[in-house]
This record gives structure tokens, sequence and C-alpha cells, in this order.
């Protein structure tokens, strides 16, 4: 079964830890002072965009204020907050940054999977972003495939009438 | 009303200044009425603006106060993000 996509998949890899990690561009106000980074995508973190406040001088961020973010163990802890923007392929989005003072990693949380409309999957040795768009598509193309090949129920079955109809042949529609 | 003298190069003084306008002026309110919704408050003028989303309440904070400092909360959540990653739990010396 083929199915297309439109765009396509971002790939990431594992680090020596084990967490998924994508390689994004971060940029503030300037485009010329964009850097990259190996970004940890952190799906306990329900913001966009999390990163050590010394990696985000050279960017020129936008700095708008505080917030706070709920730790682990349920404390919470006061963040300075950041207004930047993310590349990955050819997608541009626009989100909040968290500001850490003693963080060392660059982590991307839900938001960024929501403002991307990306969806996360698993593939060997690494893992995807697919366009959530396009994996709604392939999923509606796969079941017209799946329905062009079974029998409909107004059509004679290969089957004797005294054979139990299989779970399959009950999706066709 | 807080001190026209908060800025960000004292981000402890704006998250205390922020929690405290919103205890007293609107958390008894937005509990009850906006729950789950996000509220940036400006600390210079005590003004807070709602969304459903964080970038939303900071989209219309920046529209109408484009000056301001503000304080980002999530109405009935102790913090406005959850952090899963252990090395973004660590205490923040910023704010010590």
């Amino acid at each position: 079964m083929l199915v297309t996509l439109m765009h396509a998949p971002l790939t990431g890899f594992f680090n020596n830890s084990g967490s998924p990690v994508i390689r994004i561009t971060v940029c503030g106000v300037f485009e010329q002072a964009k850097q990259e980074f190996d970004a940890v995508l952190d799906t306990g973190f329900t913001g966009f965009l999390s990163m050590p406040l010394v990696q985000a001088f050279p960017l020129g961020l936008i700095l708008v204020g505080t917030t706070s973010t709920i730790l682990a163990d349920g404390s919470s802890s006061p963040k300075l907050m950041a207004l930047g923007r993310i590349t990955i392929g050819e997608q541009t989005e626009t989100g909040i940054v968290l500001l850490g003072g003693n963080q060392r990693d660059v982590l991307v949380g839900m938001q960024f999977l929501k403002s991307f409309r990306k969806t996360f999957m698993l593939a060997e040795g690494g893992f995807l972003l697919l366009d959530n768009e396009d994996l709604r598509k392939a999923v509606e193309q796969a079941h017209q495939q799946l329905s062009a090949q079974l029998p409909t129920r107004n059509e004679t079955p290969a089957q004797t009438p005294s054979q139990p109809e299989t779970p399959s042949q009950s999706l066709a529609v | 009303m807080a001190p026209m003298t908060l800025s960000l190069s004292d981000p402890k003084a704006v998250a205390e200044a922020g929690e405290r306008i919103y205890a007293e002026k609107y958390r008894e309110k937005y509990e009850k009425e906006h729950w789950g919704k996000f509220v940036a408050i400006d600390v210079l003028t005590s003004d807070a603006f709602l969304g459903d989303t964080a970038e939303q309440a900071l989209e219309e904070a920046r529209e109408k106060s484009p000056q301001g400092i503000f304080h980002l909360i999530l109405v009935g959540s102790p913090g406005a993000f959850r952090v899963g990653y252990s090395d973004a739990c660590t205490p923040d010396w910023l704010f010590q």
C-alpha cells in the first residue's frame, strides 16, 4: 500500500541519554543573528522553547517578562521569558522562549509541536516529525485503498454462506 | 499600583510583583470565570490580558501595552508551563 505525503517528514535522532533531538534554527529580531541548535524534544514540557540564557544573548530575542514553571516535584520556579522564532525545514513559527540561568540543554515542548502542526512518530534509528495535515490525508488514502481492495457487502462473497464474516470485511463501506 | 522602577534587570522583583498583583486584583475572579486561560500581568500598570494560549495572552498584552513588562500566569495553576526534562528543573540563580 502506497500513500503520498506533500511534505518530506523531518527527521531527528536520539542522543546518548536516549532523548529525541531535532535540529532547529532560532532567531530573534535580527535575521542575521540566527543560530542552529540541537534541541531535545521534551513531551513533558508544555511550552514552545526553553534554552540557556547565555546561548540566547547573541540571538537578539525580545525580552518581555517573567513566568513560572512547574517542576517534576510539583514546586514552581520562575523563569525569564522572551519571544523568538524557530525555523525547521521551510517553516518558521514564533513563540515564547523560556530562559534558564542554570540550564544546559535547549528544549522544545508540546507547544512547539502544536505551533508547527507536527506529529511525533518513532522510526527505526530515530524519529519523524510528520505534518498533521499530511498524516490525515495519508490515513484517508490508506483507508480508501484498503476499502477498494475489500469486497463490499453487496458483492457476492467468494465464501460459502456458512462461513463467518471476518473483521476486515466488516470495515468495507 | 506597582512601582514604576521595575525592570527586567531584576527578574525576581518582576515575578514577585506579577504574582502579588494577580493575587490582590485578579485571582478570585479569574479562578471562577477564566480557569485554564493564560493571563499576562503588566507589572508597570497592573493591567491584565487574557488569552486561550500563552502566546495569545502575550500578543494581546504587547499590542495594548507595547512598553509593558509582563508576568505570565496560567489561571488556576502554580506555574504557566510544566517541565519534564531534569536539566530544566534546577533552581535558577537569576531568581535567587
